[in-house]
Order: C-alpha cells, then sequence, then structure tokens
C-alpha cells in the first residue's frame, strides 16, 4: 500500500517560512500519533516538546514507550531535532530515554546524551528567501506504520533533513526512530527484541556506497548497525547476534542522489519519491505489474 | 538429500595423489554424488552437472585438476582447474594453478596442460594464489590438510561447496572455497571462488560468476560485505551483474537478486586472532558456526552456519571432528533480511523519463517533474486543490 503523501512546499519570499511549516507539520504529526497509538495499545508513542513548545526554537522532541522490558522497565527510546533559529544550530539526536534530562536546555526541550547525533549542522536561516520543498510521508498500515518528514532549503546537500522518521521495525514490530542533520547524517535509534539490547546506527545498509552507476532501488531498507570496534577494546567485545532492524515496505533506498526530491519510477509500475539527504525513498504509487 | 557437511583430513595432504583415498579423488567422489542426485531432479534436466576430468586424468607426477561440466540449455560452460607445479602462488600473477571457466565449444580434450586440455578462449582465467599442500614441494613444509563438503540437493536451492585449507600453523599456505549454487533468479550454475590467508600481503582474491540471460558473466557481491574494524559478518548477499545494458541485467528493469544460499556469512575479520579456522556457538539461535575463509584487512572472510544434526556423506567425518580453534569474543553476526529484487535506474544519471533530480529547468522543466508539476495544479486563494483525492496524491497540501 502507497504511503500517504502531503506536499507542504512553499515561497520563501514571504517571511521566514519555517515557523509555519513546523506547525503545519506539529498538526499532521498530533493526529497520526493518535491514530498510531490507537492502534498500538501496547506501546505508546509521545510527544514531549513540539515546535510551539520551545520559543526561539523548532523542532520535536519524541518518546517511544515499547512493548519491552529492560530490568523491569519498559524500553523508552527519544529523538530530538531542534533547530535554534536565532544560532541555526539544529541539534539533532537518538537514545535512550535514560540519556534525556528534561529542563532549560534546547528552550526547553531538554537535553539528550548517549545514542549518536549530532549539533554541527546549521539551518539556513532568513533573510536568505529561500523556498521550502516540504513533504510528510505517512502510513497507518498495521505493522507497517510510519511517518516521516523531510524538507529541503535547496539541492545543497547541508541544506535538507529528514527532521522525523517514527517508524515500526517490521521484524520486531516495535516503533525506533530516526532522524538527519541538515547534512544527511543520520542518527537512528532501536531495540533489539531477540536478543535484547540497543541498536545504534548512522547509515543505511546499501547495495553501493557511491552514487554512481549502477542506480539501484533496494527493498526492505535496513540499518547497518553500529558494533563494537574490537580495536584498543577492553574487555574485547563478546560475540554478538544482531537482529536486523528493517523498515516498513513503502520505504526503500535509491543511491543516485543525496538530494531531496529527485522521483523514480521503477519498472514495476511503481513510483518512488526521494526524501531529504539520507537517499530515502518512499513509494507513491504501488508495482502495477 | 537435505544438507550435508563432511570433512576428511590427511596428517600429510597430497593433493597430487590419484589414489581413492587422496583429497583430490574424495573430492571428484563427493562432486560424482551430489551431480547424480541433482540431476535427477526434474527441474534440472536442462542444467546437468557432470565430470569430464578429475585428478586421475593426470599426465604428470606434480599435475592435479578436475574439468567439471555446468551444463546449460543453450551455453554449457567447463570449469577447470588445474596445475602443473605444486609452487604455491603468492601474490597476483604467480603461481601455475589456474582456474578457469570457458564455453564447452572452445574446449579441446586432449592432454595438454597435464591432462586437463584446454579452451582456445576461456570466459574467464585467474591464476594466482592457489593452493600447495603437498609434503614434498616448494615451499617445503610437511602440512597436514583437510577437505570440507558442504552440499544441499534441495530443489531449488542446490549448492555444493568445497573448502580445501592447511590444518597446521602455516600461515602463508591459503585457504581455497569454491561454491557452485542454483537459484531461480539465473539460468545456469553460479560459482563463487575465494582464496584466503592469514599473511597480511598474501594474495587475496574473491571471484564471482553467474548468468546474464544465457551468458556466463563475471559478477559482484551485493550488499558489499563489511571490512571494518568492527568484524561483522552478514547474511543475505547476493551476485549482481553488472548493468550491461543488455539482457536481464539491463538498465530500468525489475532484476531478482542471485541470493547465496542463507548458511554462508560473510564479512570481516582483519584482527591478528583469530586468523582461521574458528569456531563460535551461534549467539542467536542453534547451530555453530565455523571459518572456512581466513581473511584480513580488506578480505572477505566466509563463514558457515552449521545446523545442528547436520550429518557427513556416508564414510565422512563430522565438521566438528577437525581441528577448529574455539572463539569467543570479536564478531558480531548482523544477518539481513533477505533483500528484494532491485528496480534498476537508468543508465545515467536522471533522464526525466523514469528518474527526475531536481534540477529542473524553468518552467518546462518544472512541468515535467512529477512532483513539482503537482505543485502547479490547483491554485486559487486557499492553497487550492480541494476538489482533487485526498491521500494518495500529493495535493492538496496540508490535509492528511
Amino acid at each position: 500500500m502507497a504511503a500517504t503523501i502531503t506536499d507542504l512546499s512553499r515561497r520563501g519570499d514571504q517571511g521566514f517560512a519555517l515557523p509555519d511549516l513546523f506547525a503545519e507539520v506539529h498538526a499532521l504529526l498530533t493526529r497520526w500519533i493518535t491514530a498510531a497509538n490507537g492502534q498500538n495499545p501496547s506501546q505508546l508513542l509521545s510527544m514531549l516538546t513540539g515546535p510551539a513548545g520551545a520559543p526561539g526554537f523548532c523542532g520535536w522532541t519524541i518518546r517511544a514507550r515499547l512493548a519491552v522490558l529492560s530490568g523491569g522497565q519498559p524500553v523508552e527510546l527519544i529523538s530530538q531535532w531542534v533547530a535554534n533559529l536565532t544560532t541555526g544550530a539544529v541539534t539533532t539526536h537518538a537514545a535512550l530515554a535514560a540519556g534525556f534530562t528534561p529542563g532549560p536546555a534546547l528552550g526547553g526541550h531538554g537535553s539528550l546524551t548517549g545514542g549518536v547525533g549530532s549539533t554541527s549542522s546549521l539551518i539556513t536561516l532568513p533573510p536568505q528567501p529561500l523556498p521550502l520543498g516540504a513533504v510528510v510521508a505517512s502510513s497507518l498500515a498495521a505493522g507497517q506504520e510510519f511517518f516521516c518528514f523531510a524538507f529541503s532549503q535547496h539541492t545543497f546537500s547541508n541544506r535538507q533533513a529528514v527532521a522525523l522518521l517514527i517508524a515500526k521495525d517490521v521484524l520486531s514490530g516495535q516503533w525506533h526512530l530516526s532522524l538527519t542533520d541538515m547534512a544527511g547524517v543520520i542518527a537512528t535509534v532501536a531495540w533489539n527484541l531477540a536478543r535484547p539490547q540497543l541498536l545504534l546506527s548512522t547509515a543505511f545498509r546499501v547495495d553501493f556506497y557511491s552514487s554512481a552507476l549502477p542506480l539501484m532501488l533496494v527493498r526492505p531498507a535496513q540499518w547497518l548497525p553500529i558494533t563494537p570496534t574490537t580495536i584498543y577494546t577492553t574487555p574485547l567485545p563478546p560475540v554478538q547476534w544482531w537482529d536486523p532492524v528493517v523498515l516498513p515496505a513503502d520505504l526503500a533506498i535509491y543511491n543516485r542522489t543525496f538530494s531531496s526530491f529527485g522521483y523514480f519510477k521503477a519498472a514495476d509500475g511503481s513510483e518512488w519519491l526521494q526524501l531529504g539527504p539520507s537517499r530515502l525513498v518512499v513509494r507513491l504509487k504501488d508495482p502495477t505489474n | 538429500m537435505p544438507l550435508t557437511c563432511s570433512a576428511l583430513q590427511w596428517p600429510l595432504w597430497n593433493w597430487t595423489s590419484k589414489q581413492a583415498t587422496a583429497p583430490g579423488m574424495k573430492l571428484a567422489e563427493a562432486f560424482n554424488a551430489f551431480s547424480a542426485e541433482v540431476n535427477a531432479t526434474p527441474a534440472n534436466a536442462l542444467v546437468p552437472l557432470s565430470v569430464i576430468k578429475d585428478h586421475s586424468a593426470a599426465t604428470g607426477a606434480i599435475t592435479y585438476g578436475y574439468v567439471w561440466r555446468l551444463g546449460h540449455p543453450q551455453t554449457p560452460v567447463l570449469l577447470s582447474f588445474s596445475n602443473s607445479s605444486k609452487v604455491q602462488g603468492y601474490n597476483s600473477s604467480s603461481g601455475s594453478a589456474r582456474l578457469q571457466l570457458g564455453l564447452e565449444s572452445t574446449y579441446s580434450n586432449d592432454s595438454s596442460n597435464g591432462g586437463y586440455g584446454s579452451f582456445s578462449s576461456s570466459l574467464f582465467s585467474v591464476n594466482a594464489g592457489m593452493s600447495h599442500y603437498a609434503p614434498d614441494g616448494t615451499p617445503a613444509w610437511d602440512l597436514a590438510g583437510f577437505l570440507l563438503i558442504q552440499a544441499d540437493t534441495t530443489p531449488g536451492r542446490e549448492f555444493f561447496c568445497y573448502t580445501i585449507a592447511p590444518t597446521g600453523t602455516d600461515i602463508n599456505t591459503q585457504n581455497h572455497t569454491l561454491l557452485l549454487y542454483r537459484s531461480p533468479a539465473a539460468s545456469g550454475w553460479s560459482v563463487i571462488f575465494n582464496r584466503s590467508n592469514s599473511y597480511a600481503g598474501m594474495f587475496y582474491s574473491l571471484n564471482s560468476y553467474t548468468w546474464s540471460n544465457n551468458a556466463m558473466v563475471a559478477a559482484s557481491i551485493i550488499p558489499l560485505p563489511p571490512t571494518g574494524n568492527e568484524q561483522q559478518l552478514i547474511r543475505g548477499c547476493g551476485l549482481y551483474v553488472g548493468a550491461s545494458g543488455t539482457g536481464a541485467f539491463s538498465h530500468g528493469t525489475m532484476q531478482p537478486r542471485i541470493a547465496l544460499p542463507d548458511c554462508f556469512w560473510l564479512g570481516s575479520n582483519q584482527h591478528t586472532d583469530p586468523r582461521r579456522l574458528g569456531r563460535v556457538t551461534n549467539p542467536g539461535g542453534p547451530g555453530t558456526f565455523y571459518q572456512l575463509a581466513a581473511a584480513y584487512s580488506g578480505a572477505t572472510d566466509i563463514w558457515y552456519l552449521h545446523p545442528p544434526d547436520t550429518q557427513p556423506r556416508p564414510g565422512w567425518d563430522t565438521v566438528a571432528s577437525l581441528p577448529w580453534t574455539t572463539i569467543s569474543d570479536r564478531l558480531s553476526f548482523c544477518p539481513l533480511l533477505t533483500p528484494g529484487p532491485v528496480a534498476m535506474g537508468p543508465a545515467t544519471g536522471p533522464d526525466f523519463l523514469t528518474d527526475w533530480s531536481t534540477a529542473a529547468l524553468g518552467a518546462p522543466g518544472v512541468r515535467q517533474h512529477p512532483l513539482y508539476a503537482k505543485q502547479l495544479q490547483g491554485g486559487g486563494a486557499s492553497g487550492g486543490g480541494s476538489t482533487r483525492p485526498s491521500t494518495g496524491v500529493l495535493w492538496p497540501r496540508g490535509t492528511p
């Protein structure tokens, strides 16, 4: 089933467009989270802080409580994508909720440590009248739910982001959280169910790392886990097993470019839109043959 | 017969011997048994396997090899491995052993090449880093060695894999693994040939071949097996033919993956210890992992996951009888959900017919771009598009 796509693109010459855009996404996200929680009662997605909750900042802090216990407590994951509207700095982070400290950091979003993320990328602020390409893609198909918001200020690969990717791991049936900064650097947090452990990732498992030929759209999209390095590690990491964390069927990887809003028609009749700078694509039309 | 895993080892390996109990003829015995069984499967009527020559065909005291026929309805291919010297190759051009793939129609079945015949032209030929296992050759080590064979004749996923390797501590001698397998996505038998050793600087190579329509072609493995400091091993790899613009693998097509048998895991193992012949209890389920290759930095390590209760062929020993070294750390087994077919893109970058970039030039380019063209539709004071469906299309904005 193809995803639901909402085009939120807008002109940039009528005032700074980002806050309005984020407010519009926020309304869609709120509605989607309500529906997603309704059909996944054993798990809970919640929005700790939204775009309106932190003056001077813009973004989301999202928590996913999983139907999994660790040490007697439910496993909770948090993702944070917050732009400082004064400096333009974007904080992107994905980690266990244990690393989260509520409080005044990031205008009230609180601070998230551990896991993976960065604060090094910038959003391009006014007075440049940059138009915004922006798309929300979502699905409530059971077991294949996801919500993704990607926007682009420019085709430069350092001016676009997947600010929100909340998706089921179709293997475990549990939520996981992902995002990219403005330069395509991925931060993903998930939980391996069968062999219980935290799974962090900063990359997709791809067939080809380059944008050169051959061009291939590959599915299912799955994360490349960060596994322990064996160099200078004491004690040595034990032999481990890492279950794959797999994105819903409407999402795939296409290696042509690191740029939003490329569009691809596959030979089976399916059609795909590129979201954000991480080579993620979303299916707009199902295969016809 | 379902999966079998059969092992034999020799205190002094003699790869040149023609005795029925020596490695060369035991390999022929196992391959003949496998061939007879898969050839009896009706679905394999057009791709039968057979032995043209085995170790007994050698004409010289230090020559050895085999020629196997990989049946195909249109273009049967012979796989020839032969050597006329015991000297092990140590780089990309040394060593006299060679593995060749050639069309049957180009093969002269004569006594040339130590009794293994010749091709007037070959499809592929590699003659680097082959193994020396004899006790009396050069370099002159008395080597113990083993032959390990995995075979599965289950229709649709047949494979035959053999590994020859020394069991001693000599790190200069190379392991050598050959995997022949069937996939519904290929019209004939696919071939993967891996040579590896643990001594940094010595030759390593991984060659793979499969079918593009009715032609045997060189192939690459996807996803790329990891080669970092993480010692990750993955399952779910397949072969991929570089898009040549022709046949089943052309641009703009759906391309099935030619998936490797599930029991083979590929990845990295560049740490100095363990180097080779490792054994690991499967941390994610039943079974035991065994290390077939002995890779170093940048090379692909191959491991085999041995399901419990898998038996050897009659007269052979179990895999556990070989001298493995148990490993307790530093390996991460990271299976993939088996990747699906690949949707191939166009022959070059964005062609604006099947693949559109954001570099859509001016209004004509915008009208030609599937997403951008939608943004021009609708209009009106409200932001427009209220007569359009509310889901599944790119408009109207703001309405999920």
